[in-house]
């Protein structure tokens, strides 16, 4: 092989121009943002404890701006890293294949396989929407927990979520961006362990049906919040 | 049979290509695709025209020099069989049959379904071997090799390099070729020494020949003739995992 | 003239270890000066180029192949003998020795069948070095399992893709001198000329099968590894771009051509399906082991085999050879077979097949052992024939598999032109009138790593580096011969297409030259070659132009060679009036239908030397002295 050279000719710097490198960093990036959803439904899933529950949390959450703005940190990173990359991958294997091909059968690529740049890019858009409604706060400015306040004082957060949320047109949106997440993560979970090299020839049709648990399960939990308002269950 | 075909036609790499429709006649259900496009070949050229330039030689399904998309999947409709072994009886009377070359960067188009390959040389050349000198090597039972090793060895070892997997791709990615050189030799006593190195270097060929990334559609493995497996690429990536760890 | 071998004296297992001390070597520093031209990127060309490469040498590699991988020696299926003895079932080297000597019925030379045998098991260490996945038993040790003509298992195999795996561990070794630039590999590149300078090889000319350039390389000494002929009779098992050019276009530039006329006919392939046949596939000869051969007893009788009762069969080679059965040779099966057809007994589409059946072994052992022996060859059966073997009884045919003829060596590998060497299944040097089963990937492999790289430093020790450039006049004479013809094949503009000659000639010479020839048979071969030539050299039909990819033009220029060269074996055939391995003249048989052999007269090598291509051409002698086994009857009875 090469002339004299134990161990990796990649540089730390180079080797992340490296094909493989760049999919782990994808991978890992992908399953802490997985992570990062359950997490987060943890939270949303306080609502079904009425307007104390998610109330609390919320102000809890707020009492430790530290906490918070590391979590953020992290979190902004991991989403930058992951889309950067992504876009970066997609545009090369675009430019893998200049001239396409007049006719096309494809025997195992998968919706979700084939959209990823795409459920990427409406869950980008959709995340700002969020931030705009439910951090910033002006999607419903008349409901804001920012300046509604329960009771007990607190940022009234269950009286944001429940009226938002009533309006088909919001919730509409919600449902689109967990349809994007659903089938980006179905794809991704069992992506990123091949990626990791933690799949075999058994393992990976185990890893592709857990990639479908997750995806139905993170779809499920987090639109249940919007469908039992509209249903009127959760008032 | 009588069939309808669709072939690319380009004269050369910097000409205009398209589809051009040839009409393959008589055709028998016994004869292999290629005798059948031997067929049509030989009416253009009792017209005066230019039979379809393709690339073929064993016709026996191991060489791995046939290199044809039809209908749309590389090496055609049956399953882990080469368009050289893939016989007419697959087809019905008055079919339309599309035939496209290998399309990639990393191919560039030579004549009408000729590719140049050689970027596959290429990874290869990057590492895909042992640095063994010839004579001087120890006797060949001296290090002995667990037969579950030597078996996932050959499973992989017999990769044809036919570059359908590239083809396959929606990336046009090679990771399932480089793989399978890569696990061949990772799963041996004898390509342990260098596997770390070799990992890295040819992943980097890789990139460098232009092909695109794997993002796991496992379409190459539904395309490979010889049925490699993605399991492979799996194992590509933990010896990069491991190199980079060492 | 009388041809000397230059086979080294002393004992006959000391000949190759005092050879290696009595020749020349080239010091390191000197290596670097010299360049060598090895065309062909077989198990010969690789393993040669590899090896000259790592040595120090600046080697010039071509193929016509789009990569050097994938030369047709990746084909073979069944393995490579070795004489190891691991089994400890009474190997060794001289047995390895005896016993392709006794195949090739004593028409090899003692001292290169010997030192093939003696560098057998080098062979094999250098495989597993390289990563080559030989089969291994459940305690990690390499397996053997044996093959025709041997009675001791010494045959290395890496499941039915041997060929493949050897190649590709010689195309590995290839790959990192390229790395390493010791080696550049010319693919999409075809030799059309040898360039003789002041009587010794010097250079080649080749055409860019993509751009259509012709171009000249110069070097110290070139090799050939352009293996076999059997293309000549069109429908074979090799590869469809396998040709005699190169070697055909050598001995037009004097190199002689040894024993064209053996040729070795595989008696199990699937059978031709139609006019539209390219090529025929080998079945692995290891299903006579449980097939019985049979065809219907009365002729003509197309009824659908279950519906032939068993005593309207013919299970000819139960009936003629009891003693052996279906596993008679090659050579005798095949004959046998396509005398049933000849006779109007054969069975399938055309009629030239035999049932192969195996509804007695799946009563015996059950389909499901059945399928555990053979279920990947009944798979490849059925893609190709549409019929399943579990049913109903496959139909076999022979069919042209192997050349042993080919340029004539001498001991060192070269040729009678001095810097002309010639590797693998090109030369004519190691398997007589009959190769054995696993002996091609030995000799090819052999040759390559570790023959030539000794052999060629006794020759290039004795010349000055760089002694001619491409300015020299042969060189740019060689170009205009070559871009001459095809200009001319170009400009015929007739009515047949190329092919059309190619199967007419391949008809010709196996019905005539093929597994039973006679004098008769031989001179209407004669007759019939020239006239075909003739035809096509006014009525061929070349399309395209010749600076581009052009398959056409490629083939036409091979099938030129074939229609002298197919002269050439007929002639060679005619001049044999013996029957030895492959070479059967029905004139000369035993009683019983075998092979008889005239040690008397035809103890020689032929070695055919070009006079022109009106005139006949010459024939050199090269005796075969015996001194080492006797000259028995090859009789498997």
């Amino acid at each position: 092989m090469a002339p004299a050279s134990n161990g990796c000719t990649c540089s730390c710097l180079k080797v992340f121009a490296n094909p493989v490198a760049k999919k782990m960093l994808m991978a890992i990036t992908g399953i802490g943002l997985v992570a990062f959803l359950f997490v987060h439904l943890i939270g949303n899933l306080s609502l079904y404890a009425g307007p104390g529950g998610i109330n609390a949390y919320g102000q809890t959450l707020h009492s430790l701006p530290p906490v918070v703005w590391a979590f953020r940190a992290g979190l902004i990173l991991l989403l930058v890293v992951h889309i950067w990359l992504g876009i970066k991958v997609t545009l090369e294997n675009q430019a893998a294949r200049p001239t396409p091909y007049a006719q096309r059968t494809y025997l195992k690529v998968t919706l979700a396989s084939r959209t990823m740049i795409w459920t990427g890019a409406i869950i980008g858009v959709i995340l700002v929407y969020h931030i705009l409604h439910f951090t910033v706060q002006m999607i419903c400015p008349e409901t804001a927990a920012n300046t509604l306040k329960d009771t007990l004082g607190r940022p009234d957060v269950y009286t944001m979520v429940v009226s938002s949320f009533r309006k088909i047109g919001i919730s509409l949106v919600y449902l689109v961006w967990m349809g994007a997440v659903a089938l980006h993560v179905s794809h991704g979970v069992h992506s990123s362990l091949q990626t990791m090299g933690l799949a075999g020839e058994q393992t990976l049709p185990l890893w592709t049906r857990l990639a479908l648990c997750v995806a139905a399960f993170v779809f499920i939990a987090y639109t249940s919040i919007p469908a039992t308002i509209l249903a009127g269950i959760v008032k | 049979m009588n069939l309808n075909l669709y072939v690319w036609r380009q004269k050369g790499p910097n000409a205009p290509g398209k589809l051009e429709q040839l009409q393959a006649k008589n055709i028998s259900p016994d004869m292999s695709f290629l005798e059948m496009l031997d067929e049509v070949n030989e009416d253009l050229v009792r017209n005066g025209k230019e039979p379809i330039a393709f690339d073929h030689d064993c016709r026996e399904g191991i060489c791995g020099t046939c290199s044809q998309v039809i209908n749309g999947i590389p090496h055609g409709p049956q399953e882990r069989t080469t368009v050289c072994q893939l016989h007419m009886r697959k087809f019905k009377d008055g079919d339309s049959i599309y035939i496209e070359p290998w399309r990639a960067k990393a191919f560039p188009l030579i004549k009408d379904l000729i590719v140049d390959r050689s970027a596959l040389d290429r990874i290869i050349q990057a590492g895909g071997y042992t640095s063994c000198h010839t004579g001087g090597v120890p006797d060949g039972n001296a290090i002995l090799i667990p037969k579950p090793d030597a078996d996932t060895a050959m499973d992989a070892a017999e990769c044809i390099g036919c570059g359908a997997c590239v083809a396959a791709c929606p990336n046009g990615s090679a990771m399932l070729f480089t793989s399978a050189k890569v696990s061949q030799l990772a799963s041996l006593p004898q390509g342990r020494a260098e596997a770390a190195q070799r990992v890295c270097v040819m992943t980097e060929a890789m990139l460098n020949e232009g092909f695109g990334n794997c993002s796991n559609h496992y379409e190459c493995q539904a395309a490979c003739p010889k049925g490699i497996k993605v399991s492979f690429i799996a194992k590509l990536n933990r010896e990069f995992l491991k190199a980079q760890i060492k | 003239m009388i041809l000397d071998g230059k086979c080294p004296s002393g004992p006959l297992a000391q000949k190759w270890d005092k050879h290696r001390q009595d020749m020349k070597l080239v010091n390191p520093a000197n290596k670097r000066k010299f360049r060598i031209i090895v065309v062909g990127t077989g198990l010969a060309g690789a393993s040669a180029a590899a090896t000259l490469g790592e040595l120090g040498y600046n080697v010039d590699a071509f193929c016509y192949q789009d990569s050097s991988r994938r030369a047709h020696s990746i084909a073979a299926q069944g393995g490579i003998n070795a004489a190891k003895n691991y089994p400890n079932d009474g190997d060794s080297i001289f047995r390895l020795f005896y016993d392709t000597i006794k195949g090739g019925d004593f028409r090899a030379r003692e001292a290169n069948v010997y030192r093939l045998a003696q560098v057998s098991n080098n062979i094999i260490d250098q495989c597993v070095a390289q990563g080559v996945p030989f089969a291994r038993d459940y305690a990690g040790y390499l397996d053997n399992r044996s093959f025709g003509g041997a009675q001791v298992s010494r045959t290395f195999y890496a499941r039915g893709q041997t060929g493949q795996q050897l190649l590709l561990g010689a195309y590995s070794a290839l790959s990192r001198q390229v790395k390493a630039g010791t080696v550049k590999v010319h693919t999409r590149t075809e030799m059309l000329d040898l360039v003789v300078v002041d009587g010794e090889a010097k250079g080649i000319t080749v055409r860019d099968l993509v751009t259509g350039q012709i171009s000249s390389y110069a070097a110290d000494a070139v090799c050939l590894c352009t293996g076999g002929y059997v293309n000549v009779y069109y429908l074979s098992t090799n590869a469809q771009g396998c040709s005699v050019t190169a070697t055909y276009r050598a001995y037009k530039k004097g190199a002689f051509f040894a024993n064209p006329c053996f040729t070795q006919i595989h008696p199990t392939c699937i059978p031709v399906s139609g006019e539209h046949q390219s090529k025929l596939t080998l079945m692995s000869e290891s299903l006579r082991n449980d097939g019985r051969v049979w065809v219907p007893l009365k002729k003509g009788d197309k009824r659908p085999p279950h519906e032939i009762p068993e005593n309207e069969r013919d299970y000819y080679l139960e009936r003629k050879y009891p003693s052996f059965g279906n596993l008679a040779p090659r050579d005798i099966s095949s004959r046998a077979a396509k005398e049933a057809c000849d006779d109007g007994r054969g069975v399938g589409p055309g009629g030239f097949g035999v049932y192969l059946d195996f509804a007695d072994a799946i009563k015996r052992l059950g389909e499901d052992k059945i399928r555990e022996r053979y279920g990947n060859l009944f798979e490849m059966y059925e893609r190709i024939t549409d019929e399943n073997a579990y049913k109903q009884p496959m139909r076999i045919y022979p069919a042209l598999h192997y050349a042993m003829g080919g340029l004539w060596v001498d001991y060192n590998l070269q040729s009678n032109i001095p810097g002309l060497f010639v590797l693998g299944e090109a030369n004519f040097s190691d398997h007589g009138a009959n190769r054995l089963g696993a002996s091609a990937l030995m000799q090819g492999l052999a040759d390559g790593y570790f023959v030539i790289p000794y052999t060629i430093a006794n020759y290039l020790a004795q010349t000055k580096p760089g002694k001619v450039t491409t300015d020299h006049p042969e060189f740019r004479k060689s170009q205009e011969d070559v871009s001459t013809q095809i200009k001319k094949l170009l400009s015929i503009n007739g009515k047949r297409t190329p092919k059309e000659f190619h199967r007419e000639l391949g008809k010709v010479m196996w019905e005539h030259v093929g597994m039973a020839r006679s004098e008769q048979s031989l001179k209407k071969a004669l007759h019939l070659i020239p006239e075909i030539r003739e035809e096509f050299w006014k009525n061929v039909k070349v399309v395209g132009s010749g600076a581009e990819l052009n398959q056409e033009l490629e083939r036409a220029g091979r099938i030129a060679d074939f229609l002298e060269f197919g002269e050439l074996l007929a002639r060679d055939a005619l001049n044999r009036n013996e029957s030895c391995g492959g070479h059967f003249r029905v004139e000369y048989q035993m009683p019983d239908g075998e092979a008889k052999r005239d040690d008397e007269n035809y103890s020689y090598v032929a070695a055919w030397e070009f006079k022109g291509l009106d005139s006949a051409p010459e024939l050199h002698k090269e005796p075969l002295v015996f001194e080492n086994v006797h000259l028995g009857i090859r009789s498997y009875k």
